[in-house]
């Protein structure tokens, strides 16, 4: 019980760090004008939803792991 | 503890976008066209000439074809419709119990042999955020019905280097159960509902990063409906708890190498209440190729999970709760893929954007080998 309490403070404090840490990046925040790579697609995350979709549909059933990748959640399926 | 962090999470964007939400609009949608794709994939599973990988009392072998098509479409200045309908094709034999040759030809209908889905979704932009919602309605053989439902908000500030999305996502599903030997004792129903936490930072003209935080409640009935654990050579349904509460961190970043490579590496870590714990790690490499033509994307991905506490190969005893399915399990899986898009292809309409081909096989060291092929194409108009 004990680990467990453990286990999920350090997850915790681990999610907060990386936030914090993520969102002070932006006291020098990059210009407009410096942008034109972060919007080529390979710098994108969402650059190919329907091509994510259907991974995430060959992947997650087979897995016991969900979310964060894809946009693929549980439910809507009779399988998992 | 839970609740702490996620309160000081929240706080802690609540501080973020009070301070700089007022002075900052949201840069306009670039992209008005309309957008119609299409994706077809293949997949096989191959579980070894004798059965022997995942379950070793099983033939595991399964075919699925499946085809998605999406519209999105502007209806206005600050509205957009997402229409998007999926069908799949499911051959599997993975409900062919060696022990049960009785129940060979019966077994294939429980996994569903075709499945459909069709989702509405609509979007609206406002100058300083943008939210959505969506319904969505899936259909199986007729033994199976499903409802779903969300909701989505995001914002960006700090001149636009931050994105914060939320998600909720809910599904409510109805399935008639089909035991492994044929029988069918009635209907269940399982609720699943899946909120999203995502934040989006660009810390340099090169580098881009995400956190994602997703918590996923499942209740009802969690099993498989034709799922079987043998005890001494005797066949007995799968029985697992009516409760799952399921919990991800996912990071990952991306960075430019130069105006046409790029890395992505990203980390997951997942437990659940079924004692599932899960370690991923995917990385990606893009290069563009041939003038910028072509997009080459090589990738690798490791993944390993620990089994659920109710998960045993083979039983000696029957437990209340009790699962051998293989993919809640613990394993180790490798995989390995290339997508190659061509952006453009002058063979095709002038309004295709892309065509794109990709090819992806799994390795898990419980002997199950898995391949898939997928095909996409997107028209702008």
């Amino acid at each position: 019980m004990r680990r467990d309490c453990l286990e999920k403070f350090s997850i915790g404090i681990a999610i907060i760090a990386t936030a914090i840490v993520l969102v002070l990046a932006a006291c020098t925040p990059v210009r407009f004008h410096q942008k034109a790579l972060l919007s080529d697609r390979m710098l994108r995350f969402d650059a190919d939803p329907l091509g994510s979709t259907l991974q995430g549909h060959m992947i997650t059933p087979r897995e016991g792991a969900i979310g964060g990748f894809n946009s693929v959640s549980a439910g809507g399926c009779s399988c998992k | 503890m839970r609740r702490s962090a996620a309160a000081a999470i929240v706080a802690l964007l609540i501080f973020c976008t009070t301070g700089y939400y007022e002075s900052i609009p949201l840069p306009q949608r670039q992209d008005e066209d309309e957008v119609l794709s299409f994706e077809i994939g293949y997949y096989s599973q191959d579980d070894g000439s004798d059965d022997a990988g995942g379950n070793e009392s099983i033939d595991e072998d399964e075919t699925v074809f499946e085809a998605i098509i999406m519209l999105d479409k502007p209806l206005s200045e600050r509205d957009r419709l997402n229409v998007r309908f999926l069908g799949d094709l499911i051959s599997s034999a993975s409900q062919t119990r060696l022990h049960n040759p009785q129940f060979r030809a019966l077994q294939s209908n429980p996994s569903g042999n075709e499945h459909a889905e069709l989702r509405v979704g609509w979007q609206r932009q406002l100058p300083k955020f943008t939210m959505g919602y969506n319904t969505s309605f899936g259909i199986e053989t007729s033994s199976y019905f499903s409802f779903g439902y969300g909701a989505d908000f995001a914002t960006s500030f700090f001149e636009d280097n931050t994105t914060v999305s939320l998600s909720l996502q809910g599904f409510t599903d109805y399935f008639q159960i089909k035991l492994f030997n044929g029988e069918e004792p009635g209907y269940d129903v399982r609720q699943t509902i899946t909120a999203e936490l995502g934040l989006t930072q660009v810390l340099t003209p090169k580098t881009v990063a995400n956190l994602t935080v997703n918590h996923t409640h499942q209740l009802g009935f969690l099993s498989t409906t034709f799922n079987s654990v043998f005890v001494d050579g005797v066949e007995f349904t799968e029985t697992a708890p009516d409760s799952r509460r399921r919990n991800s961190v996912t990071i990952r970043g991306k960075q430019a190498l130069s105006d046409i490579n790029a890395i992505e590496l990203g980390y997951r870590f997942y437990n659940d209440q079924w004692k599932i714990n899960s370690h991923t790690i995917d990385a990606r490499y893009f290069q563009y190729v041939w003038q910028r033509r072509f997009l080459l994307e090589p990738n690798y991905r490791l993944y390993t999970q620990t089994a659920a506490f109710f998960y045993q190969p083979v039983f000696t005893e029957l437990p209340e709760l009790r699962t051998s399915d293989p993919d809640i399990g613990d394993f180790t899986g490798h995989i390995f893929g290339l997508k190659v898009t061509w952006l453009k292809p002058p063979f095709l309409p002038k309004w295709s954007r892309d065509l794109s081909l990709s090819y992806s096989y799994y390795l898990r060291n419980d002997d199950l080998a898995i391949y898939w092929i997928t095909t996409g194409y997107t028209l702008n108009f």
